[in-house]
């Protein structure tokens, strides 16, 4: 071909037009958005700006989406390569790194830039509905292109520097949350010390840090997306925060670029590592795996996927040590503050329960990543067969996986249990503010709902796993997301056709139909579960 | 086996066995036998069936037509006793590379139900069997091709089981390792283990094999002794002679021979390849007429390699199907 960078294009192309996936997935968005906007529609009597509200919630969700997926599908771009141990017999096929980087980054980018452009007739709707304008769909869409310009770009980066794609991914989410969260509370930072006189107010490092700050803040597409959608927006789409990401995004490009062949130079045989299990023979050799239990499976995913020992040990350290050092932090800047110090009991009360929720947040998003591994893992090493092949039925086999797993949930879930027992007056004192049988009702279908739509995300993250090489977690996000609204969605018009009949509409109706829907979904993937489990394995290599 | 014994079951009986690969045809009434104790080898071309046939046989795949019995278990039926039975070695590595290779056993052992006690005693025999004895705590990713397919090996003799089934354990090892295996497995013959084995090249399997399946796009061409399979032309005897040293052979004088259609000298020149008549001659006769033409013959023995010319006369697939 003339243009080698082409190469990869065309075939990503070739790819994409072949494949089933690529139509499901535009089938999928478009009926999204038909559906939103059917949504709109029907409550456009209640909404005085429907068409505002529907495209903000298109924009949200596919900045949201376009977070999750695309740091996964971005990021995975050249370790893809490296771990199928083809990126040796590109570069000796006489593509030069730039060629490489640029085909294998354009193709995934225009994948996604075509996702998106299949929903812009549909977006432009809004504006028929009312409340927005043209100008503003423009600048919208102005600014996710850009915004997936830059993350391509940092997915691309740390797709070169990392040898395998779970790390990219990690690493590249670790970078958004830098360039999305972090430059407003740096800036409120440097303020402060500049107005407490601990760097020069007008200094170097206030103005660099502070400039770099905002220019970050300003950069992020949340910021811009918040500006577009207010009232009388009617700035041009082309926008600071569309030319820092570019600019943002040819750097990190040119980084990527720089890096390429000293990164590249050496490929290693892709291999499972042990993870956090030491080897039974060196100094921490009681942190090893030991003898292998009875429950063989157990033992396996205790130890070499979920971290073993050493997992147990280094959360059992860090939750109260996380827990202390708040108490200090919290106890500290009151007192900085010269805010009356706060008692006993309210510092123990006001860190427990923000420290209680961290974790309780950070054990959901464990067990989530966990759900997207522990069967896709024997999927990606071939050792399914290996298995499957045990005079056990698939569902024990399973079982016996996840109690390995749960096992390194221990800490956690011992130290979720303290907290409540700190803070049980509290909750005591909320359970009791319960008035009445309908309130107890509802709060219990409220954790109802909670705990099956959880337990569906779940499921459908290990579903997932076993088709995907990738991002299995950040699609079963999106899915179950976009699957609860499309639930939520079709109830509401429902019962908004009843209450037009009935005059009557019961919440706690809503939410355990929701929950009984969602409990449904959870058994079909059960069932998908097994059924792909044994196709798998019975698939040659 | 006295007169009252039952008869023995076969180790495989597969019996009209077909397997339908979404549109494709993969196996079609597929029938053939393997005795207990046996090493039985199963020789196709590439996409022949081989693979989805023992896949079939290690109870990973469901067959919808046909009847397939491992030691008198119909598989489908009873598939927890004939998974006990039964020792799958796959094509490809299967295995958990991070583990070193006493862990791996270990895993298996346990996953196989074998108690903490036993099992020390059955990994320390299939170590020294394979001889990977002083390699147990190596991580098994640092091995080389070869001793990964012997840890492969040795995983699947962990359990005991009665019948090896083997995809290819050949491929990819150098020659070296693949006698070596090959030994390992006589030996695991000599133990009582009933052995089935794949492979795309039949001469490979000549010396190691009793019997032999021959399968091509799904269809069983021929299943029995590999003698059988050698003398089915009972006109013709192929014999190779061995000289000492590099000799001159006059190949015109011997292809004049008495009976003898057709001689040609062996690649390395250090041979004869002779086909003759089995009506007009035999073995001695032409042994001694060549010892009359002065020829210092060393050895001589039946020669293996026209096995490829039957097969390839049994099966077709290639890049004209």
């Amino acid at each position: 071909m003339k243009f080698p960078i082409l190469v990869f294009f065309a075939r990503a192309l070739r790819e994409q037009t072949r494949s089933i996936l690529t139509y499901a997935l535009r089938t999928f968005f478009v009926g999204i958005l038909l559906f939103s906007l059917l949504y709109a529609y029907t409550m456009q009597f209640t909404n005085n700006a429907p068409g505002l509200s529907f495209l903000s919630g298109i924009l949200y969700t596919n900045l949201v989406v376009i977070s999750l997926l695309g740091l996964v599908y971005f990021a995975t771009a050249i370790t893809e390569e490296k771990e199928e141990m083809t990126l040796g017999l590109l570069q000796m096929s006489g593509l030069n790194p730039v060629s490489i980087l640029l085909g294998k980054s354009t193709s995934r980018l225009f994948g996604v830039v075509f996702l998106l452009l299949v929903q812009v007739p549909l977006a432009v709707l809004a504006v028929t509905l009312g409340g927005v304008s043209i100008g503003q769909v423009w600048a919208a869409y102005a600014t996710t292109m850009a915004y997936i310009c830059l993350l391509c770009n940092i997915g691309l980066l740390f797709s070169v520097l990392a040898a395998k794609g779970r790390t990219a991914t990690a690493a590249t989410a670790m970078c958004l949350l830098v360039f999305l969260i972090c430059p407003k509370p740096c800036e409120l930072l440097i303020e402060e010390l500049a107005k407490q006189d601990h760097i020069r107010d007008g200094g170097v490092i206030h103005v660099l840090v502070g400039g770099l700050c905002e220019s970050l803040f300003k950069t992020s597409p949340f910021t811009q997306m918040h500006a577009i959608l207010s009232t009388g927006f009617n700035a041009s789409p082309i926008s600071y925060q569309v030319v820092a990401s570019l600019v943002w995004g040819t750097l990190f490009f040119l980084v990527a670029w720089a890096v390429f062949d000293r990164r590249t130079r050496e490929q290693k045989v892709s291999a499972p590592s042990r993870g956090m299990t030491t080897s039974q023979t060196g100094v921490l050799r009681k942190l090893g795996a030991g003898r292998s239990w009875a429950r063989a499976l157990a033992w396996k995913d205790f130890y070499f996927l979920a971290g073993g020992k050493t997992r147990i040990w280094i959360k059992a350290v860090s939750f109260p040590m996380l827990l202390v050092g708040s108490c200090i932090v919290y106890y500290a800047s009151t007192t900085r503050m010269n805010v009356r110090p706060p008692s006993i009991e309210e510092l123990v009360v006001n860190t427990t329960t923000t420290i209680l929720v961290t974790v309780g947040l950070f054990t959901l998003l464990e067990a989530g990543m966990f759900a997207s591994r522990f069967l896709g893992q024997e999927i990606k090493w071939k050792t399914l067969s290996s298995i499957a092949l045990l005079p056990v039925p698939t569902s024990r086999l399973v079982g016996m996986k996840i109690q390995g797993i749960i096992l390194t949930f221990t800490p956690n879930i011992v130290f979720l249990f303290i907290c409540c027992c700190l803070i049980s007056k509290d909750i005591v004192e909320f359970l009791t503010d319960l008035r009445g049988a309908q309130e107890v009702t509802i709060a219990m279908v409220v954790v109802l709902y909670v705990v099956v739509y959880y337990a569906f995300f779940l499921y459908l993250a290990t579903l997932l796993s076993l088709f995907a090489k990738w991002g299995a977690f950040a699609m079963a996000l999106v899915i179950s997301l976009f699957t609860q609204y499309s639930i939520i969605a079709i109830f509401s018009i429902f019962f908004l056709l009843i209450r037009f009949t009935t005059r009557h509409m019961n919440m706690q109706i809503i939410m355990l139909t929701l929950a009984c829907v969602t409990a449904v979904l959870c058994v079909v993937c059960h069932k998908l579960i097994l059924i792909r489990l044994e196709s798998v394995a019975g698939q040659a290599a | 086996m006295t007169e009252h014994d039952p008869p023995a079951l076969p180790a495989i009986e597969v019996s009209e066995l077909t397997y339908r690969n979404r549109k494709t045809l993969a196996l079609n009434s597929a029938s053939f036998r393997v005795d207990e104790g046996r090493i039985h080898g199963f020789v196709g071309p590439n996409g022949a069936g081989k693979t989805t046939s023992l896949r079939i046989l290690a109870t990973l795949l469901r067959h919808r037509q046909g009847t397939v019995r491992i030691f008198g278990h119909e598989i489908l039926k009873d598939r927890k006793k004939v998974r006990r039975q039964i020792g799958f070695m796959p094509d490809h590595f299967s295995m958990y590379r991070q583990m070193t290779v006493f862990e791996y056993l270990d895993f298996f052992g346990a996953a196989y139900g074998l108690p903490l006690a036993k099992r020390n005693g059955v990994i320390d025999d299939v170590l020294a069997l394979t001889d990977m004895d002083g390699r147990r705590n190596d991580v098994i990713k640092s091995l080389s091709r070869g001793m990964q397919q012997r840890v492969s090996l040795t995983r699947v003799l962990v359990h005991d089981p009665k019948l090896l089934l083997l995809d290819e354990p050949a491929s990819g090892l150098d020659p070296r390792a693949r006698i070596e295996l090959m030994e390992i497995l006589s030996e695991l013959q000599r133990m009582g283990k009933t052995i089935f084995i794949s492979s795309h090249i039949l001469s490979e399997l000549a010396e190691l094999c009793d019997s032999v399946t021959i399968i091509d796009r799904g269809q069983v061409k021929y299943s029995g002794t590999i003698q059988e399979l050698s003398i089915e032309d009972t006109t013709r005897g192929r014999y190779v002679f061995t000289l000492d040293d590099h000799h001159t052979v006059d190949i015109e004088s011997i292809g004049s021979i008495n009976g003898v259609i057709e001689a040609n000298l062996m690649p390395d020149g250090n041979g004869v390849q002779i086909v003759f008549d089995t009506g007009q001659t035999d073995t001695q006769m032409v042994l001694r007429t060549l010892l009359d033409m002065g020829l210092p013959v060393e050895s001589f023995r039946p020669d293996r390699r026209h096995l490829n010319q039957a097969f390839m006369d049994l099966t077709e697939a290639g890049l004209s199907s």
